[in-house]
């Protein structure tokens, strides 16, 4: 059982002879599966060959022409076989060999093979049966591979963090190697060609990248001078991170109940939330979706306050047409791995057009500091590690073709689910953009839905089971159940779908066809 | 009878005349040996390489004595230019 049931769980390294079995017109009808493998693996983001078999490939090709055609001279033999290296390697990444490789002296080459594999997380597709034999948890067949893959059950990922990595491995891989190289591990010059990248992209004039979207709010606040006592009105419909930074600094989250459509802060009920004490308003983009930013600014300009938007969900929305930092005083943004823009491990940023409070943010993040060992501010230790921002380097190049593949996936979603009197759907509004951050759909018995879900295969989420107003850590505030009954209800009716670019039209089906057989059963 | 054979594999095609050759005292007379390509012209093998690099015959990989043959040839040839 190596794969259970899965294809898309394993990637899978490409062995030699099926190179050559491809590449052979005798051999492609004496080995057919390989042909079908082959085929199959071509249109499938997850195959590798190993650096090892490129020149095994090469001399091997070489040779046999060399005995077909002896009258080919060398260049010619080399035009013919580099043409089909360049070929094979439009449909699969190169696996390098680790630096851990455990050398089996029977067999260099095969220990060289699984070697790379096990550091792709792959198993070998080979003919070899001494390899086969020898490494049954490591290999696989062109014949077990395509029965494997015709299984109808896909096993599907929420967010398939490992198959984006390996979509940008080798890119990755470069990224981090310069990094490795340099071994600026902090503040490297990665950190600068991120913010410049992200200026670049939201077109924003400053963005400072932090340690989390946790520090990034954190920061913002501490820039604007919120202190104990301070008020700051913000959603309950969020996740901790933005109240509890409101907390740490001492001072009072406020909350103002939501859109029942949007799901974010109904910015017809801020103005009642306005106190003299009133410092800030933290707008929260959910799912990806800004918040009524002209009605929440326009509040904001009448009281004096200041307005963060939290985007920890939303890098790369916009809101009539610009990116939400050009709508806030101070937006910020998260790069935990499961965000649309993730990296590998904590991240954020920071970004603003505001000369004052850039220079600002900059010293809190390091401690305050506005030359070495020289402290302005009482600040943080919360700078992003080089290692990240190179990662991220790699992953906003391509952010752009991301974004768009998951509003195809919300679209599809959307498509399919329509008319479902027992779903309620996300609702965009026009003038607005969202990165799907969640596709999160509301349903009665949810519950049992997502049991149901799970046992087909299929995660899903809920984003957030129990609002804030509600949480034990916020009953010094003195709400109770009932206070924001919009939020309320949502929290016991929302529920994530797999979101992500690499899911297939496949998977999306799959879910839909779920979901709407639970519902026929359940909700009746 | 007359039996004319198109041989695209020149190593092939050394085989076929070398098995006819042992046939010659049993009256098989090879009467014309054509050779269509003697000299490949760079600009026909980058139109054709597929259809000459999937012609070619291999020995199954897992042959150890093979690999190393393919090896020698390839870097000695390399190393003579």
């Amino acid at each position: 059982m190596k794969l259970l049931g899965s294809i898309t769980v394993k990637n899978i390294l490409i062995d030699l002879n099926i190179l050559l079995d491809y590449y052979e017109n005798a051999r492609r009808k004496k080995y057919p599966d390989s042909i079908e493998a082959f085929d199959y693996l071509k249109y499938h983001n997850f195959a590798f060959v190993s650096s090892s078999s490129i020149d095994n490939f090469e001399f091997i090709k070489y040779a046999t022409l060399s005995k077909a055609y002896p009258s080919l001279n060398r260049k010619q033999k080399l035009t013919i076989v580099h043409n089909f290296i360049k070929e094979f390697l439009t449909f699969f990444k190169i696996a390098k060999t680790p630096s851990y490789l455990e050398i089996d002296y029977d067999d260099i080459e095969d220990s060289q093979l699984i070697a790379s594999a096990k550091a792709i997380d792959a198993l070998v597709l080979t003919r070899d049966e001494k390899m086969l034999n020898k490494y049954p948890d490591m290999t696989i067949s062109p014949k077990e591979f395509l029965k494997t893959s015709k299984k109808k059950k896909p096993k599907i990922d929420f967010a398939n963090l490992k198959k984006q990595h390996f979509r940008y491995y080798p890119e990755i891989e470069k990224s981090t190697d310069t990094v490795y190289n340099h071994s600026r591990f902090i503040m490297g010059p990665e950190i600068q060609e991120l913010e410049e990248n992200l200026c670049s992209f939201t077109k924003a004039k400053y963005a400072i990248a932090c340690s989390s979207g946790t520090d990034a709010l954190l920061l913002a606040m501490m820039a604007l001078d919120i202190k104990p006592d301070d008020e700051v009105i913000t959603t309950p419909f969020t996740f901790i991170a933005t109240a509890e930074t409101i907390a740490l600094l001492g001072a009072k989250p406020v909350f103002v109940d939501i859109d029942e459509k949007t799901y974010n802060i109904d910015a017809s009920k801020i103005e009642k939330a306005v106190t003299p004490k009133t410092k800030a308003i933290i707008s929260v983009s959910l799912y990806g979706q800004p918040s009524d930013l002209d009605e929440i600014n326009a509040i904001a300009k009448k009281y004096n306050l200041f307005h963060i938007i939290d985007g920890a969900q939303s890098f790369g929305a916009t809101y009539k047409g610009q990116a939400e930092v050009h709508h806030c005083d101070i937006y910020t943004t998260s790069f935990f791995p499961a965000k649309p823009l993730g990296c590998y491990g904590d991240g954020g940023a920071i970004l603003t057009n505001s000369d004052e409070l850039a220079q600002k943010i900059r010293m809190l993040r390091v401690h305050g500091q506005n030359k070495r060992y020289s402290h302005k501010y009482i600040g943080l230790g919360a700078r992003l590690d080089t290692i990240q921002a190179a990662i991220l380097n790699v992953k906003l190049n391509h952010y752009k073709e991301d974004f768009a593949k998951r509003n195809e996936v919300a679209k599809r979603y959307s498509e399919l689910l329509r008319n479902k009197k027992d779903i309620i759907l996300p609702t965009i509004k026009l003038d607005r953009t969202t990165p799907w951050a969640q596709y999160s759909i509301r349903i009665k018995n949810r519950d049992e839905v997502q049991t149901k879900l799970k046992d087909a295969g299929i995660p899903t989420a809920v984003h957030y089971p129990k609002p804030l107003h509600l949480q034990e850590c916020f009953a010094y505030l003195g709400n109770k159940e009932g206070d924001f009954p919009v939020a309320e209800k949502i929290s016991q009716e929302i529920m994530s779908l797999p979101m992500n670019p690499d899911l297939s039209e496949e998977e999306i089906e799959y879910i839909i066809f779920k979901i709407k057989e639970f519902i026929i059963n359940i909700i009746k | 009878m007359q039996l004319i054979v198109n041989i695209k594999d020149e190593n092939l095609a050394r085989k076929i005349i070398k098995l006819l050759n042992i046939f010659q005292d049993e009256g098989i007379e090879i009467i014309k040996k054509e050779e269509s390509r003697k000299e490949w012209s760079d600009e026909y093998v980058q139109e054709h390489w597929r259809e000459i690099g999937m012609n070619t015959h291999s020995a199954d990989i897992d042959d150890d004595e093979y690999l190393y043959e393919a090896a020698w040839e390839y870097y000695s040839e390399k190393h003579s230019d």
